[in-house]
């Protein structure tokens, strides 16, 4: 079968499970979107839990909800949430450009800082920055994320209030209309946990390049070229240029896993991404909007995979045909 | 690297407080969109904002019920018919008056479309007399009605309700038009922020500050939060915040009543907790108030087996106290036939099994300390650590042996020990963990109708009795909360009995009325 | 075999050697070296250091170093329980896509599967619907880190398998079982242990992460659950509980990662000196 041929099926059948797997694992976990474990005694009034359960389909065996809601789905129809009655579509619409600001920032800005630091290390083996900046990277990236969130939460954003703690923007500073204002604030709003993020990710980056660097810099063609007399930058590029595909490759499972991974900084940030949005789904057992986020999710990681999938069949000619 | 400066530069400018004016609150989720159909009912933040917008026919301050949409009310002796005259001034944000006509609708929308927090349905029907009188026929007496239906349900207008069909839906700003003290101005769910502006046409006088904000603040950041100046009032369940903040020079803590109640739930219909000497025995094993004081770090309410609290209006002094006796545990256990037979320091059945003792619970601190004191008589504990969603269905279900639980509405109106105790609710919320003596549920029948107050003390107090005799549920201690804020901004209250009904919240909108 | 490293890296495996057996000691002695009974109440309340409690107690008066010494032993057990497990999934589909015809479509389609279901959500489902627990929470985190080194085994077992001396064993008559054996799994084995390693580091921070964000099992004593029970306490920055409280374990988690990873690339790197670490999916 041609390269991409496979990979189109595959993608299309993963996305088949994933739609399974969406609609029936929330619908699995134990406990009610209508007892949802609240702090007060006295549950739902009858008359509400009765329509609840009617307009959401609860009382309906799982098989057939599972055909309700993938004919919903084929209609681009995500449905309401549970908890607020609002249509799943508009609660990831306004949250997913908070969450791509983060994780596209954090990805990007590791990548570069990495890829900096990396040739560095590759060229200049001995120098100081290499010994003692890439140590120090490494160590801060091996602390589990929620602890260099809450550290950055409390130095930077509370005992020294440089930044703020929490949310995606001040509150109704959009209310007079957007301004330069405006978008300051939410990057404002985003240091410290696209920091968090970058943090955790700069050593997986800067050690990739730093260890496709090493090899090209010292394969024939590059000291070939270095003996033609060729001035270091060209040669650096030259080494680039050879090293960039497993780079791009870590780029975007990074970016698919970050993703999902910006799930917890975003919680801890009080930050209002698609991943926060998940946390409260699962709190309250919305299973819409559970199903929603999890659609997402699975879209963008089939997304970036099968890109590169594709990238790696048309780059790589002995790729083609039987592969994997 | 210049790029970076720039926002840096930029951020110092934007993070300087834009306009320190508005009175910044907080709570820790989105509390939903502030109509009586759409507001969340995952806790106590969702109805609680509603008080904002609208306005119910009574309301509470410090010592009790106080005339509010209603100037005054007059009740049948049968205690079946109330007749409320409401207030002249009266009227909704959009200018138009408030009349008796609006108050028949809400409660008729409400049967088709019920409201969300209480089960208004014991209203028959509401008849207008005449612009400002509004006569309220019940279906049945029902003594709490004023404190739990009249003084929560909230007025919503006919003129904006009028033909809607699916109110759930509705998530237009206009909507949210009520008759409270603040309009809502903007309302951002992602961000569970609100934006309150006062109402300066409000019948009670003109609400100060100007504008206040809701935003959500992490539980763990709260006091930080309030401490960095970030917001004006933030929530603490330990009363070490007291100590902290006792010299501060303007924060300062108010402190609810006891209304959040942690009860240990018994399932009846499972050996070995449906007998009562074994539940006696676990009562007499745990020494509540160390529980209580560590978990609460200060002095503590301990709990009261008849469930009021002993500084309540209400509590019953002679229900039967199981004061911490270790040894009158095992006696108790021992009697039950449960024993040592093994010599292996735990307790076994009459055939020598271990007995084993299931306990679920969200993952607290108090769940470490219950099973030690347990393991010292001998009674082996299986911890069954679930979320809080797993919690309350498992509860539902009457999947569990002995359950932990946290609630608030240990205050208020004491109808509540019906609501916890019989009949659909308690059911729904505890399958297993309800009183099942006819006496009981005759008292609980009782209460409700008896109009005279003695009567409905003497009968409140023989239910107190009771719930201690046969201890469905061993209530362990009572929480306050304790409230930090800053004092030069506002002054929080204390509501009598809790804000609503038994709500331990800092944010009744008297606090921002003149007064 | 470390070529393109320079010489100081490759002293980093002694040391990180040293620090894991260091602390793999104190997981094992940890009931002699600590001073109380990890659960006693043996203070007063959120007790500042002392001679008594030389980090001081928790908000039940619990002594912190005890329970430091202690989690040592749970963080590793559950750990390792976890990245034994994953290993050995990884290990098995890899080598049977591999090796059996038949089963290659259906295991590969599942490692793809489970490698494209997001991580963190997952598991935050599979939590709930299990409930925490240390086996639930072993099984779990096994359950969704095995795909990606599947298929570096799978590739890498099907390399072996088409080499000229196993097609000779083949026809001599050895048996599909020896062939794994003796051909397969010496040289599958070294990436499985990197694995292993990688793993181990990856399920203590998860471990660490969930118990922040309240999914840990609380019936253990982990370095995460001493995390979360100091950030529960409202006053943990407002005095300096930080410094006795949170700091250790964090440390503790940090030193016991950074020396996982160093070892674990090492190995990777010692492996395959061309590809270097970071590039293989060791990451997860």
């Amino acid at each position: 079968m041609a390269g991409p041929g496979r990979v189109a099926v595959r993608t299309l059948a993963l996305a088949v499970v994933m739609v399974v797997v969406a609609v029936v694992l929330p619908r699995a976990l134990p406990g009610s979107p209508l007892a949802a474990g609240g702090d007060v005694a006295v549950p739902l009034p009858a008359a509400v839990e009765a329509e609840l359960r009617r307009a959401y389909r609860l009382d309906r065996p799982l098989a057939e909800q599972l055909a309700y809601e993938v004919g919903r789905l084929l209609r681009a129809d995500l449905g309401r949430s549970l908890a607020t009655h609002r249509p799943v579509r508009a609660m990831i619409a306004e949250r997913l450009p908070l969450t791509a600001l983060l994780v596209g920032t954090a990805v990007l800005a590791s990548a570069v800082l990495g890829g900096m630091l990396g040739t560095i290390a590759a060229c200049r083996p001995r120098a100081a920055t290499s010994r003692l900046v890439e140590p120090v990277i490494i160590g801060l990236g091996a602390l589990p994320e929620a602890l260099v969130a809450m550290l950055l939460i409390v130095v930077l954003g509370t005992r020294f209030p440089i930044f703020p703690a929490g949310g995606a923007g001040t509150p109704f500073l959009a209310a007079g209309g957007w301004s330069w204002r405006v978008v300051l604030d939410a990057l404002w709003h985003a240091v410290l946990p696209i920091l968090t993020l970058v943090i955790g990710l700069v050593p997986a980056f800067s050690l990739l390049a730093r260890n496709a660097l090493v090899p090209v810099l010292a394969a024939p063609f590059l000291l070939a070229a270095r003996g033609k007399g060729l001035p270091p930058a060209r040669v650096l590029w030259h080494a680039w240029r050879n090293a960039l595909p497993p780079l791009l490759t870590l780029l975007g499972l990074r970016l698919a896993f970050a993703m999902t991974g910006a799930a917890l900084v975003e919680r801890l940030f009080a930050y209002p991404g698609v991943g926060s949005l998940l946390f409260e789904a699962v709190a309250r057992r919305d299973y819409p909007v559970l199903q929603g986020v999890f659609l997402v999710f699975g879209a963008v990681m089939l997304a970036v995979t099968a890109v590169l999938d594709l990238v790696a069949v048309l780059l790589d000619p002995r790729l083609r045909g039987d592969r994997g | 690297m210049k790029a970076i400066a720039v926002i840096l530069l930029a951020g110092l400018l934007t993070a300087a407080p834009p306009n320190p004016t508005p009175l910044r609150l907080t709570w820790w989720t989105d509390a939903g969109f502030p109509t009586p159909f759409a507001f969340s009912t995952l806790g106590p933040a969702g109805v609680a904002r509603l008080t904002f917008l609208y306005d119910t026919l009574v309301w509470k301050d410090e010592r009790g019920l106080i005339p509010w949409l209603a100037e005054g009310w007059r009740i049948s002796p049968d205690g079946a018919t109330y007749v409320f005259t409401l207030h002249p001034a009266a009227r909704w944000h959009d200018g138009r008056p408030l009349t008796a006509r609006d108050v028949r609708f809400s409660f008729e929308y409400y049967r088709r479309h019920p409201f969300r927090w209480v089960d208004a349905s014991v209203v028959a029907g509401v008849e207008v007399r005449d612009r400002r009188t509004a006569v309220v026929r019940l279906r049945r007496p029902f003594a709490p009605f004023l404190e739990t239906i009249a003084g929560v349900v909230p007025i919503i207008p006919e003129h904006v309700w009028s033909g809607v069909e699916h109110p759930e839906r509705e998530g237009d700003l206009r909507m949210a038009l009520g008759s409270g003290p603040f309009r809502l101005a903007d309302y951002r769910p992602e961000a569970g922020a609100y934006r309150f502006v006062a109402f300066p046409d409000y019948f009670k006088g003109r609400p100060r500050p100007d504008e206040i904000h809701y935003t959500v603040v992490p539980t763990e950041r709260q006091v930080l939060a309030v401490q960095n100046g970030q917001v004006d009032l933030a929530m603490a369940t330990t009363h070490d915040v007291v100590r902290a903040f006792a010299s501060h020079p303007f924060l300062r803590v108010l402190e609810t009543e006891p209304l959040s109640i942690a009860r240990l739930l018994f399932n009846l219909d499972q050996a070995p907790t449906s007998a009562r000497p074994f539940r006696q025995a676990i009562a007499h094993a745990l020494d509540r108030r160390r529980l209580a004081e560590t978990i609460v770090r200060g002095p503590a309410v301990v709990g009261s087996p008849g469930v009021v609290p002993p500084n309540d209006p209400w509590y019953a002094p002679e229900v039967r106290d199981y004061p911490y006796d270790p040894a009158q545990a095992r006696r108790l256990l021992r009697d039950a036939g449960y024993g040592d037979r093994d010599g292996d320091g735990w307790l076994d059945d009459r055939d020598g099994r271990r007995l084993e003792v299931d306990l679920t619970a969200t993952p607290v601190r108090d769940v470490e300390l219950i099973a030690a004191m347990l393991r010292d008589v001998g009674l082996e504990v299986r911890v069954r650590a679930v979320d809080p969603a797993t919690r309350a269905s498992l509860a539902a279900e009457g999947r569990f042996q002995m359950l932990l639980t946290f609630h608030t509405g240990s205050g208020g109106d004491p109808d509540y020990l019906r609501a916890w105790f019989v009949g659909r609710d308690a059911n729904s919320f505890a399958r297993g963990s309800a009183m099942r003596s006819p006496s009981y549920a005759r008292l609980a029948d009782q209460q409700l109708r008896a109009v005279d107050p003695t009567l409905r003390r003497r009968l409140i107090a023989e239910m107190q009795r009771l719930l201690g005799e046969e201890l469905p549920s061993l209530p362990l201690y009572y929480r306050r909360f304790f409230w930090i804020y800053d004092s030069r901004k506002f002054s929080p209250i204390v509501t009598r009995g809790g804000l609503l009904n038994g709500l331990p919240l800092a944010d009744n909108k008297l606090a921002f009325l003149p007064r | 075999m470390t070529r393109g490293l320079p010489p100081a890296r490759r002293r980093l495996p002694a040391v990180a050697l040293a620090v894991l057996l260091l602390i793999a000691g104190v997981a094992v002695a940890a009931g002699a070296l600590a001073p109380y009974p990890p659960r006693a109440t043996a203070g007063a309340p959120v007790g500042a250091p002392s001679g008594a409690h030389w980090l001081g107690t928790n908000d039940l008066g619990q002594d912190l170093l005890s329970q430091l010494l202690v989690g040592t032993r749970f963080s590793l057990v559950l750990g390792a329980a976890a990245a034994g497990l994953s290993t050995l999934l990884s290990g098995t589909v890899g080598v049977l896509a591999a090796a059996w015809p038949r089963a290659q479509a259906p295991l590969v389609a599942l490692t793809d599967s489970v490698l494209a279901i997001p991580q963190l959500p997952a598991l935050v489902l599979l939590l709930a619907l299990r409930g925490p627990g240390p086996d639930s929470l072993a099984v779990g985190l096994a359950l969704i880190s095995w795909p990606a080194y599947a298929r570096v085994v799978r590739s890498q077992a099907r390399g072996v398998l088409r080499r000229d001396y196993v097609e000779a064993a083949r026809a001599a008559g050895a048996s599909d079982t020896r062939i794994l054996r003796t051909c397969v799994l010496p040289e599958v084995l070294p990436v499985l242990w990197t694995k292993f390693l990688l793993t181990l580091r990856w399920t203590i921070l998860m471990e660490a992460t969930l118990a922040l964000m309240g999914l840990g099992d609380p019936s253990a004593i982990t370095w995460g659950l001493m995390l979360q029970t100091a950030f529960g306490y409202p006053l943990l920055f407002a005095t300096s509980a930080w410094a006795w409280w949170a700091l250790p374990p964090a440390l503790a988690i940090a030193v016991l990662t950074v020396a996982l990873s160093a070892a674990g690339r090492d190995f990777e790197a010692w492996l395959n000196p061309a590809s270097g670490p970071g590039t293989g999916p060791g990451y997860r």
